[in-house]
């Protein structure tokens, strides 16, 4: 049996739901809106146990054997949101979600992705050693809170980025001439800078063993919010070099990620550059975009185990 | 040079640098973070330079970390303007992992990618580990009923003993069997210092972040720190 554990609305998760239906595959939605109506029995030993309850099915647990999860914060959820502050309700809703993250961390099923291996995406130069170790090259990197030694990186790279070491707040953003009177900030909080890369992004989405490729063209520092900058942005479906299809899947197994979206620049000599591996991809952007069929690959990955 | 990475309130922690003093142990606190003089470099981390004790000084000066926490919180940053302080302390926390992966150095525990003294494993997560390893568990339950809260609690305590893992060596009052076992479990966490607790011969718990006031066991992981650096 294949769960699907999200809400109504989520790209991503809507798009692999029909994908199952177009193929004929059964599978069981957990919508999170309904939480007050979830219930769930956890046993973990020696083997993991358990059953899942709604109005609508019940799941033996064991049953069960590919899960994509896409969750959002149990307090965001419409009904726990109206209800009162101390309401049971709260607390039902965090011990369900809590209890659902413990088993899809230990249950021997298919996982997209279990929640501990998507941790490394929390510090872009941690999971960077991965990716260098994968066959991609990496932007020469500074993390730092001294102000001297970032000026002496820019000397030495001319153009160079700044970015978010964690996965908070992270646009890329140019160092410019007008950021000099800030850098004295930088002393407050380690800073990641990084050489800046020219070229075009090429965004890749692995699914197991295959990888689904497109290139983005903008003049965007970061072409996720070219908007805000009144920059275009152009995506175009393309064949990756082998080469590169076997780094970007040998970064999903390193990471555990068996679903990822890897973020790749490939220069105009041809380098081929990795910024990292994003372990819950909103592929439903580049799919409809593009035409890749990446719903329907998951769908299968997913029908496979 | 020794570094202890604890918060500056950690007693057991400020201990063993004034224990280690000889050894040129220094504190490393979260104030550490928001000062001048870091400069990290992840493709060539022993060239860089940290800030501990308030001091700025070369990477290639550590001989070996101990690490007594798993996270630094937003709280504690009292420097920091009240509403930068949570993206402050993501930061911090993901530059800590990377810096304390990449250093050669002894590093006890290594970060793992949520945490920053090696694994932090829900309670779930440490039944079915143990029980991979060959331990003997009882069943942990979680019921998420409307109306009913169980904590993931593994069972009642009967009569606890604790085993401390120190690499290869274990210390406790328990067979050789046992500590054999907990060996085990730690290598199977990725833990070179691990607490395990038993209830007679059953798992109850582990942690990464054991209370270190045994002679034998300070004695062990100092060695650990300083073997193979030397």
């Amino acid at each position: 049996m294949i769960l699907l554990w999200g809400i109504v609305g989520d790209e991503p998760l809507d798009m692999v739901r029909l994908a199952l239906e177009r193929q004929g595959r059964q599978y069981t939605f957990l919508d999170q809106q309904r939480v007050e109506n979830t219930s769930l029995d956890l046993e973990i030993g020696a083997t993991v146990g358990g059953h899942l309850v709604t109005p609508e099915f019940a799941v033996n647990l064991r049953e069960v054997c590919a899960i994509y999860l896409r969750p959002y914060d149990s307090r965001r959820m419409r009904a726990v949101e109206r209800a009162a502050p101390n309401n049971p309700l709260l607390r039902h809703a965090l011990n369900l979600e809590d209890s659902l993250l413990s088993w899809v961390e230990v249950t021997p099923s298919l996982v997209l992705n279990r929640p501990s291996a998507m941790a490394s995406n929390n510090s872009k130069p941690y999971q960077s050693k991965f990716i260098q170790a994968s066959g991609f090259c990496v932007p020469d990197t500074l993390v730092t809170t001294d102000v001297e030694a970032t000026i002496a990186f820019w000397e030495q790279h001319r153009d160079i980025i700044y970015k978010s070491v964690s996965g908070v707040r992270s646009i890329v953003s140019r160092l410019k001439d007008s950021h000099r009177a800030r850098l004295p900030d930088i002393a407050n909080c380690p800073t990641q800078f990084q050489e800046y890369i020219p070229g075009n992004d090429w965004r890749v989405h692995v699914v197991g063993e295959d990888a689904f490729a497109c290139e983005v063209i903008s003049d965007a520092d970061d072409y996720r919010y070219a908007g805000r900058s009144g920059n275009a942005v152009e995506i175009y479906s393309r064949n990756l070099p082998p080469d590169v299809g076997d780094c970007c899947i040998r970064i999903a197994k390193m990471l555990r990620l068996p679903l990822c979206g890897i973020d790749l620049r490939r220069t105009p000599a041809g380098a081929w550059y990795c910024f990292e591996a994003n372990p819950s991809p909103a592929f439903s952007f580049y799919e409809m975009s593009t035409g890749l069929p990446i719903a329907d690959a998951v769908a299968r990955f997913l029908a496979q185990q | 040079m020794l570094l202890v990475v604890a918060s500056r309130q950690d007693q057991n922690a400020n201990e063993l640098v004034a224990r280690w003093a000889p050894r040129r142990a220094t504190l490393l606190a979260c104030e550490d973070l928001c000062h001048h003089g870091w400069q990290f470099d992840p493709g060539n981390p022993e060239r860089g330079w940290l800030v501990a004790g308030g001091s700025v000084m070369a990477v290639s000066g550590i001989t070996g970390v101990l690490t007594r926490r798993r996270h630094i919180f937003d709280v504690e940053l009292t420097e920091i303007a009240i509403e930068d302080r949570p993206y402050v302390a993501a930061e911090i926390n993901a530059f800590l992992v990377a810096w304390l992966s990449s250093l050669r150095c002894p590093v006890i525990n290594r970060p793992s990618g949520i945490s920053l003294c090696g694994p932090s494993l829900r309670a779930e997560q440490w039944v079915c580990l143990a029980a991979s390893v060959g331990i003997r568990v009882k069943p942990a339950r979680r019921k998420a009923y409307m109306g009913t809260i169980s904590s993931p609690a593994l069972s009642e305590v009967q009569e606890l003993s604790e085993v401390i893992v120190v690499g290869e060596h274990w210390f406790g009052l328990v067979d050789d069997y046992l500590g054999a076992l907990a060996v085990r479990l730690a290598r199977a966490a990725g833990a070179e210092l691990l607490s395990i607790t038993f209830d007679q011969e059953t798992f109850a718990g582990a942690s990464s972040l054991p209370v270190l006031n045994s002679e034998p066991v300070i004695g062990a992981v100092l060695e650990r720190l300083e073997a193979r650096y030397s």
